[in-house]
């Protein structure tokens, strides 16, 4: 008789709020938006989840070139929650809502990225299912092998949209039908996160980050808004109380905090225990100084070069124009040019010629770097024959790919200079007739078994074509052919075979779909060939004549042919627009002048050199780190450099901080976003939560007032906190204020409780009360199952019969 | 576009009434403050009360407090074995000065109706009664006559082992809402009847502090009193059981849960709620079920009553949570 006694004397009726303001589930249609407020707000918390999804898309921005791909993405977004917003409007149950988002994502992922199997135009096929499966996986891989950023291919797209589509649907449930933005909120950030985390660091992470506060914070004031007395509280009555029960605080409510401080003490400690701990981390972004560098060089070189097409990298004192080269990409199996590695070694000792000398012509170079501080492979003339100057010494060489490295834990600061002295090989034609290529090392044309049969026929069809019959003659056919074809940035990237007949097919590419095609070609041939990378010879410095400027917009791939006993020669198949190429002719095979200087044109292209390099950057890498943005200067690079390696995983904790927090907020605080019902619930759940821990749990008979009263031996506290939960779980509405006085109590019961309890008893009975959690959660999800399965029971007829039957037989 | 937010019934003026009602009551009947409630909640609940007590513990004082305390009609009827049907719901008879028949209404016509000592009535009587009580009208010579608002039937029955009794059929029992037992006064309270009763009538100085419309709006008040769907499951839940105890040879008919559910109403507004609890429905069920068992033979040979299958039943459902579940 405790409670009604209780309610009597309750002040007169607040503002009261609508309990479930959203339809709950199985709500009638009609009642779904029972006040105009309701609908209004309804509409407020739609835009506010989707205004997050757009922010957590934005960040893609990163990872895929250009603007196409966000089409699809926020496609993807607002229909599914479109769709899931239809579905509860229309009243259908979550299960219902997700085979409808099932069939929407089958019917949208068929219509944008497999057109071709689709039935009537929109349905999808059991070839959909083939192809969306040979999509997928394609996508999976694409996304391993791509750097980014790369081109939105339909793969990668498709893998991403999926993503988005089901975050987004996740995300409208976790709002609109579980009510817990902040958890929508937390969903939001993984699609949010993942773009950042795999770009390349750098950048300004809050230019990303505000939108998606924004967004989260206007869907947290809209969710918030039907529970202002919680939000209010925390500047409120509920400091004051507080202060004044400082033996509320002797038993911590929720289980957050204990476990986050356990966490971070046990990893603090016991971390060093952990394998691997202080170990040389598994990839080094920098190379391991004098050791092979096994993945793709440009993946290390890429953070300074990418940074900013205008960023100078070297400035170049040569007698003429000369391809400063990185290194060499001599493996291709199917996918990509990559290397098979390269091994630092003395380079004077490295150094001897495989040149000969009697048809090379000797070039001095001298190279000032510039943007060099993180890199490890140093460019240089092809064939280095001597190096000398400040990083003579310290310059390390791989003689298979002809390249310079210097040990990942030196700087290379600007303004040092290294001369490098360069035998260019310029042999005359009959001399290259001369030389026997079939006595290679035949790894230097493997190809695997994928190329597509339109690559050999393209090649062998331009050979006879052209009555090339000398390897010589065959790779000039094929660079002149190349040359002719359109230079774009556009098109799908990658030599992989798909890519490979697409560009031949279209015949519209860049650099390194050239080079990488070419060589392919060749080798289809029997003609070594590799992909080298590195910088065109750059822009000359006005007023100094002989001083080149590299940058950034440089990077380039061509084509290397190995002639043996005459070194690796040069071939341009690239038609770049800059004109900033050395292209052999058959009459001159090293010439000394670009393209443009030879033809005196100025700039023809629309491409911009610096996109062409970006991409090729992207293109050639296989890591997973992400170009910063491109609007620093050289200078600013320079500085940055040395905090950019521990700034990204300071980035990294940073969010996974940030994640333990919002996921400890949402343990502890989870009840913040609730309606007033469920806050009070929450509070009779911390309750009860404090009782299970001493091993006084609710029985499941019992009422919110008689477990209370037993639990509280019949405190006033108690009587007021069972009031509450009665209203809380059986009125129809719930005012405001009865969840700060639910709060109250519980925080008083749960004091009291702890009184006279020891220490270390309160936490073993915080974790008993957890685990008891978890087993009675799961036992009544057992029983409700049951009883809803529960028969009948005999009907009031058989009743009756049995009676009178025994009763006859009495 | 209709606002449809819910307006809640003014339970809280109600709760009011039924406290000065209960105080009332309760000065004359002492010690039984309980008794006095449930009383009060039957009459809310529109039900009848049965009062089943040896004699002599203030059956008819209860009756009678309550209406004196509400002004209204009260009439009691002593239910004898030669008592006829008619003299219950009433008789037509020739009135020579008017030269037509008239309705002469019987006992049944008030507000309040005691029917004393039920039991000793036989069965015809009784079920005229009975059938008044569910139909709340009165069909005599072809004509319906309705019954007054509020109508309540208080009946007193001694225990049925008693000499010179009819015991209710089964199917009667369950037209009252509940059952009481009003049980011996403490000494205490048994000391304060000796004085107090020394002075006079208190019945007949009680004031009313009601009337019978008023009474009747608050029982329409107490129809809007919100019952959760788990609530009504938990009703369900509770009925059902009987029928399966073991110890149980007829349950509680879905009539049970009606009248369960509606007294769970009232008590919820007598409590100032307007919204049921399982707590009200839990007080309830021992009142409102008890006398709707009929026990196996064997749980009565093993002295085993409705009351205790009641309290085994009250300890093994598990109360319903909420569907929005928040835990």
């Amino acid at each position: 008789m405790a409670a009604p006694a209780d309610v009597r004397s309750r002040p007169p009726r607040p503002p009261t709020t609508a309990r479930a303001p959203i339809a709950p589930r199985r709500r009638p249609v009609q009642e779904t938006a029972a006040t105009p407020e309701d609908s209004e707000r309804d509409a407020l918390l739609l835009a506010a989840t989707v205004t997050l999804l757009v922010a957590a898309c934005i960040p893609y921005v990163r990872v895929y070139v250009g603007l196409d791909f966000l089409r699809p993405l926020l496609a993807s977004a607002l229909l599914s929650v479109g769709l899931a917003w239809a579905c509860r409007r229309a009243g259908a149950g979550p299960v219902s809502a997700l085979v409808v988002s099932v069939a929407g994502w089958a019917i949208l992922s068929s219509v944008a990225f497999l057109p071709d199997t689709l039935a009537l135009g929109v349905l999808p096929t059991l070839a959909s299912v083939d192809a969306g499966v040979q999509l997928w996986l394609r996508g999976l891989e694409l996304i391993r092998i791509r750097p980014s950023p790369a081109f939105a291919e339909a793969g990668m797209l498709f893998v991403t949209c999926t993503g988005v589509w089901w975050v987004a649907h996740a995300v409208e449930g976790l709002v609109f039908r579980l009510q817990a933005p902040l958890r929508a909120i937390a969903m939001a950030m993984v699609l949010w996160s993942v773009p950042l985390a795999i770009a390349q660091p750098g950048g300004r992470i809050w230019v990303w980050a505000v939108p998606l506060l924004v967004g989260a914070a206007w869907l947290l004031l809209v969710a918030g808004s039907a529970d202002l007395a919680r939000w209010g509280r925390w500047v409120g009555p509920d400091g004051a109380a507080r202060g004044g029960a400082a033996r509320g605080r002797q038993v911590m409510v929720g289980t957050g905090w204990p476990v986050a401080i356990t966490a971070i003490t046990l990893g603090a400690l016991l971390g060093g225990l952990l394998p691997g701990f202080d170990d040389p981390p598994w990839y080094q972004l920098r190379g391991a100084g004098g050791t092979t560098i096994t993945t793709n060089p440009i993946v290390s070189i890429r953070p300074n070069l990418v940074n900013q097409s205008d960023t100078e990298v070297a400035r170049v004192t040569s007698e003429q124009p000369v391809y400063l080269r990185l290194t060499a990409l001599d493996l291709y199996e199917g996918e990509e040019w990559t290397s098979t590695g390269i091994r630092g070694g003395d380079a004077a000792g490295a150094l001897p010629l495989e040149t000969d000398m009697a048809f090379a012509r000797q070039l001095d170079v001298s190279i000032e770097a510039r943007g060099l501080s993180s890199a490890v492979i140093l460019p240089a003339p092809y064939h280095p024959i001597r190096v000398t100057g400040d990083l003579g010494d310290r310059l390390q060489f791989d003689r298979t790919s002809a390249t310079f490295t210097v040990d990942s834990d030196e700087q290379v600061a600007t303004g040092e200079r290294y001369e490098v002295t360069a035998a260019i090989p310029a042999p005359p034609p009959e001399r290259l007739e001369q030389s026997r290529i079939d006595q290679v090392d035949p790894a230097l044309s493997a190809l695997p078994e994928n190329v597509p049969e339109a690559v050999t026929d393209l090649a062998r069809g331009i050979v006879e074509a052209a009555g090339a019959s000398t390897p010589f003659d065959q790779a000039l056919a094929i660079q002149d052919e190349l040359r002719g074809w359109e230079y774009s940035l556009e098109p799908p990237q990658g030599h992989s075979a798909t890519a490979m007949e697409s560009f031949i097919e279209q015949r519209i590419g860049y650099c390194e779909q050239y080079a990488g095609t070419m060589a392919v070609m060749l080798r289809s041939l029997g003609i070594p060939a590799r992909v080298a990378v590195g910088f065109t010879p750059g822009q000359p410095v006005p007023g100094e004549a002989g001083t080149y400027r590299v940058t950034n917009a440089n990077a380039h791939a061509w084509v290397e042919v190995l002639f043996p006993g005459l070194g690796w020669l040069t071939f341009e198949p690239t038609p770049r627009t800059d004109g900033n190429v050395l292209v052999p002719t058959a009459a001159n095979l090293a010439p000394t002048s670009t393209q443009r200087e030879a033809s005196a044109v100025p700039d023809a292209g629309g491409l911009t050199p610096d996109e062409e390099q970006r991409l090729l950057l992207e293109q050639m890498g296989e890591g997973g780190e992400l170009p910063a943005p491109n609007a620093q200067s050289g200078e600013e690079i320079g500085a940055e450099e040395g905090g950019a390696g521990p700034l990204v995983p300071a980035l990294l904790l940073g969010l996974v901080a940030l994640g333990g927090v919002a996921a400890l907020l949402a343990s502890r605080r989870g009840e913040t976003h609730l309606v007033p019902a469920d806050q009070v619930l929450a509070a009779v759940e911390r309750v009860q939560r404090a009782g299970r821990g001493l091993g006084r749990l609710r029985r499941p008979h019992e009422t919110d007032v008689e477990y209370l009263d037993r639990l509280t031996g019949g405190a006033a506290a108690g009587a007021r906190l069972a009031t509450a939960a009665g209203r809380a779980r059986y009125a129809p509405l719930v005012p405001a204020a009865v969840v700060v006085d639910a709060e109250h109590a519980a925080r008083e019961v749960i004091a009291a409780l702890g009184e006279g309890v020891p220490r270390h008893r309160r936490l073993v009975g915080r974790i008993r009360g957890l685990s008891a959690a978890a087993r009675m959660r799961l036992g009544g999800r057992l029983r409700s199952g049951r009883r809803e399965s529960e028969s009948a029971g005999p009907s009031p007829v058989e009743r009756i019969t049995r009676l009178t039957r025994r009763r006859t037989l009495r | 576009m209709v606002t449809r937010r819910r307006v809640g019934p003014d339970v809280t003026a109600l709760a009011e009434q039924v406290a000065a009602l209960e105080r009332h009551v309760g000065s004359v009947i002492e010690g039984k403050p309980a008794i006095v409630r449930l009383a009060l909640v039957a009459l809310l609940a529109e039900g009848h009360l049965l009062l089943e007590d040896v004699p002599g513990v203030g059956k008819t004082l209860l009756a009678k407090a309550i209406g004196r305390a509400i002004a209204c009609s009260v009439r009691r009827v002593q239910f004898t074995p030669d008592l006829l049907p008619s003299d219950v719901t009433g008789v037509t008879v020739y009135n020579q000065e008017h030269g037509d028949f008239e309705f002469k209404p019987g006992a049944v016509f008030a507000n309040i109706v005691l029917g004393d000592e039920i039991n000793r009535a036989g069965p015809k009587t009784q079920s005229a009664l009975l059938e008044a009580m569910e139909e709340r009208t009165v069909t005599v010579d072809g004509t319906t006559h309705e019954l007054a608002v509020p109508f309540m039937v208080i009946a007193t029955q001694n225990p049925i082992e008693l000499e010179g009794t009819y015991p209710l059929p089964e199917a009667q029992r369950d037209r009252f809402l509940m059952r009481l037992s009003i049980g011996y006064p403490s000494a205490d309270a048994e000391l304060e009847v000796l004085e107090v009763h020394g002075r006079g009538d208190r019945i007949g100085q009680l004031e009313p502090v009601t009337d019978a419309q008023q009474v009747a709006h608050l029982i329409e008040t107490v129809k809007d009193v919100h019952a959760a769907a788990a609530l009504r499951r938990y009703v369900i839940a509770l009925v059902r059981a009987t029928r399966e105890h073991p110890d149980v040879e007829l349950g509680a008919s879905p009539r049970a849960s009606l009248a369960l559910l509606r007294a769970a109403r009232a008590e919820a507004a007598v409590a100032g709620r307007d919204y049921v609890v399982p707590d009200d429905v839990k007080q309830l069920v021992r009142p409102v079920l008890s006398h709707r068992l009929i026990l196996t033979p064997e749980a009565q040979m093993a002295e085993r009553t409705a009351a205790t299958v009641l309290d085994d039943l009250l300890g093994r459902i598990p109360i319903p949570v909420p569907d929005r579940g928040g835990q």
